[in-house]
């Protein structure tokens, strides 16, 4: 946490600053720029946090056909994957920029950080095993729909959907 | 959070649940945080009481938790990073999946706190 107060504190004393090109940035720059990008993805962590309680609703005759371990699976799939696409520009430009960071100076601790705390990966594995043996075509264009791609009510919708 | 409706009615925290509260001990601790630790621990003194250990006093201590309790955690982790508080949520949402009676519904409200 205290890595990341030095980057916000330089962000907001730094921010008018022009950007340099990666090639050229100095370890400064890169360190503000990670900075900026971090605010940003925490804000739009933020932002999709106000989707939490979001109504949706499943009609999919596919989804019904399923086995009630693969419904809740499949569930489980789109809550990770909901979170991670609402906030997947912010996180890619803020891990890029951590790792510009990195090269640049040498200095490990934010990616390492990163690491760590993502060391999981982004679904459980088990949910994630178990819809990797359900057809990919259907599951892909299932979850692909345009309405998971930003939070709802998890919770909600498995007491809806599932059988207690 | 939402509702004010988050009362949890006693019960034994299993095996699933103390690998959860790690989990989310290991997530806050990760960095050296100028502001003061902010770890689960404290929710679990907060609401058994500051003599109970989490490891030594978890598995044979009971949980009751009224609805003002879980506005007080809220509160207690506005101080972590939003990332953290995203993962937190994670590990709620899929030990909440993986428990049964008050203690999915405890793991509930951990999730509508954070």
């Amino acid at each position: 946490m205290g890595h990341y107060k030095f980057f916000i504190a330089f962000t907001v004393l730094f921010s008018m600053s022009v950007q340099a090109d990666v090639v050229l940035m100095t370890s400064e720059e890169a360190k503000y720029n990670a900075g900026a990008k971090y605010l940003k993805f925490n804000e739009k962590l933020s932002q999709c946090g106000n989707f939490k309680y979001r109504d949706i609703e499943i009609t999919d005759p596919w989804f019904f056909s399923l086995k009630e371990a693969d419904k809740k699976a499949v569930l489980s799939t789109l809550f990770y994957q909901s979170r991670y696409l609402c906030s997947k520009k912010e996180r890619d430009e803020y891990v890029l920029s951590l790792l510009d960071y990195t090269l640049i100076s040498g200095d490990r601790e934010g990616i390492d950080e990163w690491l760590s705390l993502y060391q999981s990966g982004y679904i459980d594995a088990d949910v994630r095993d178990t819809v990797n043996k359900l057809d990919p075509i259907k599951l892909n264009n299932f979850i692909n729909q345009d309405k998971f791609s930003r939070p709802f009510d998890i919770f909600k919708v498995q007491d809806t959907y599932l059988k207690n | 959070m939402k509702g004010n409706f988050c009362t949890v009615k006693t019960f034994k925290p299993s095996q699933r649940t103390l690998d959860a509260i790690k989990e989310m001990n290991r997530i806050t601790d990760m960095s050296n945080l100028l502001t003061g630790i902010l770890t689960l621990v404290p929710f679990f003194q907060i609401f058994v009481g500051r003599k109970t250990y989490l490891l030594a006093g978890a598995a044979s201590s009971r949980y009751n938790m009224a609805t003002s309790d879980w506005q007080h955690f809220s509160d207690v982790l506005q101080g972590v990073g939003k990332n953290k508080r995203d993962l937190l949520e994670g590990v709620a949402y899929q030990t909440a999946n993986s428990t049964t009676g008050e203690e999915a519904k405890f793991w509930r409200c951990v999730y509508g706190a954070l």
